[in-house]
């Protein structure tokens, strides 16, 4: 599985699951704790698009349901996905700073 | 508002997530941008339904059912068509030199078609050939039935052979509406929704084109809605085989595949 399977909606989960990695969180709180932490206003339609893709191939999953909202989580399958994806992030990410560095 | 734009959502989808869509929101507020992203969220939800809200046999049964109902439309469409060539009389637009190569073009590109996509959807891909095949020769009995018994305003020679193509053609490309949403869906996936979007778009100015410059076809004017159909239809299948033609060299992704 690869992040590029999700289409448009690669940013997206990629956010929702790194919102995820410090513990459960409803809707609403993902898209606050993604703000904070990537500047990124999600809409609701974009969210769930993105929510409906990762539980489908139960990298998070739904909790039982509190006052209407249902907090999500991510599944060991989800951790191990989302470290792939922050590696070869954070590989590249040195890549490109060094070659920064090199021409500067 | 909101229960109009959660109207928008497959039901499936809404039996899953809208009550805690409704509390996100109730938290949040809708802006104006809130309800564009809406729209375009349920807009791909129904272009690709979650595996994990429906049941198999469900998605199986839809497709069938479908296929059936397009089946049956195909064949009334073209029974419509065929009472306007013989009652409306205005078939004098119809120029032979032209639409025979047109039409057989139309058929070999349909068919290529056919061909292309057999790998990315080999299940879909059967079914259109054999409502293809079987709506032609429909097509073509109900043409002999029909002239066996009306008068001759009916037509011989090449002009027959063309008129039955034709019909076999409208049933066709008619019957092929099933098959090239689920392409649509395809392709709407690959470049998003406003790929989708794109095409109704491109559809009603067709149609408005089609309705706009032929006014002199009026007592047969639905006849060129069909025609303007196949007209759009014709350009939806080409943009969809570039679509994937262009799809298979996208890369695949920015971040290098591990070693």
């Amino acid at each position: 599985m690869n992040l590029a399977d999700f289409g448009r909606f690669a940013d997206p989960a990629l956010l929702i699951l790194t919102s995820l990695a410090d513990g459960p969180k409803h809707g609403y709180a993902m898209m606050e704790d993604i703000q904070r932490l990537a500047g990124v206003r999600l809409g609701p339609g974009t969210l769930y698009g993105a929510l409906a893709r990762l539980e489908e191939r139960a990298l998070i999953e739904a909790l039982p349901a509190e006052d209407r909202r249902h907090p999500y989580q991510l599944t060991p399958a989800g951790r191990v996905f989302l470290r792939e994806q922050l590696e070869r992030w954070h590989q590249l990410t040195g890549i490109g700073l060094e070659r920064l560095a090199g021409q500067a | 508002m909101l229960a109009l734009l959660l109207r928008l959502y497959p039901r499936a989808w809404r039996e899953r997530y809208e009550q805690e869509f409704r509390a996100l929101l109730d938290e949040r507020g809708l802006s104006a941008g809130d309800v564009l992203d809406i729209v375009v969220g349920a807009m791909d939800a129904r272009l690709s339904p979650r595996q994990h809200l429906m049941e198999a046999n469900m998605l199986q049964a839809g497709d069938k059912t479908g296929l059936r109902i397009i089946g049956v439309g195909a064949v009334l469409c073209a029974v419509l068509l065929w009472l306007s060539i013989i009652n409306g009389g205005s078939v004098g637009f119809v120029d032979g030199t032209l639409m025979i190569p047109g039409i057989m073009v139309m058929f070999v590109i349909s068919i290529l078609l056919h061909l292309a996509c057999r790998k990315h959807d080999p299940q879909r891909s059967r079914q259109a050939l054999q409502i293809t095949a079987g709506c032609f020769v429909v097509g073509l009995l109900i043409f002999l039935v029909l002239r066996q018994q009306s008068n001759t305003q009916l037509i011989v020679g090449w002009q027959g052979v063309f008129l039955a193509g034709t019909f076999g053609l409208w049933i066709v490309l008619n019957a092929r509406i099933g098959f090239a949403a689920g392409l649509l869906r395809s392709w709407a996936m690959l470049f998003g929704v406003a790929a989708g979007v794109l095409w109704i778009i491109l559809y009603i100015v067709m149609m408005g084109f089609d309705l706009a410059y032929q006014p002199e076809l009026s007592s047969s004017g639905w006849m060129v809605l069909l025609f303007g159909t196949a007209i759009v239809w014709l350009i939806a299948q080409i943009l969809w085989a570039l679509g994937l033609a262009l799809s298979l060299l996208l890369p695949r992704g920015l971040v290098p595949a591990p070693q």
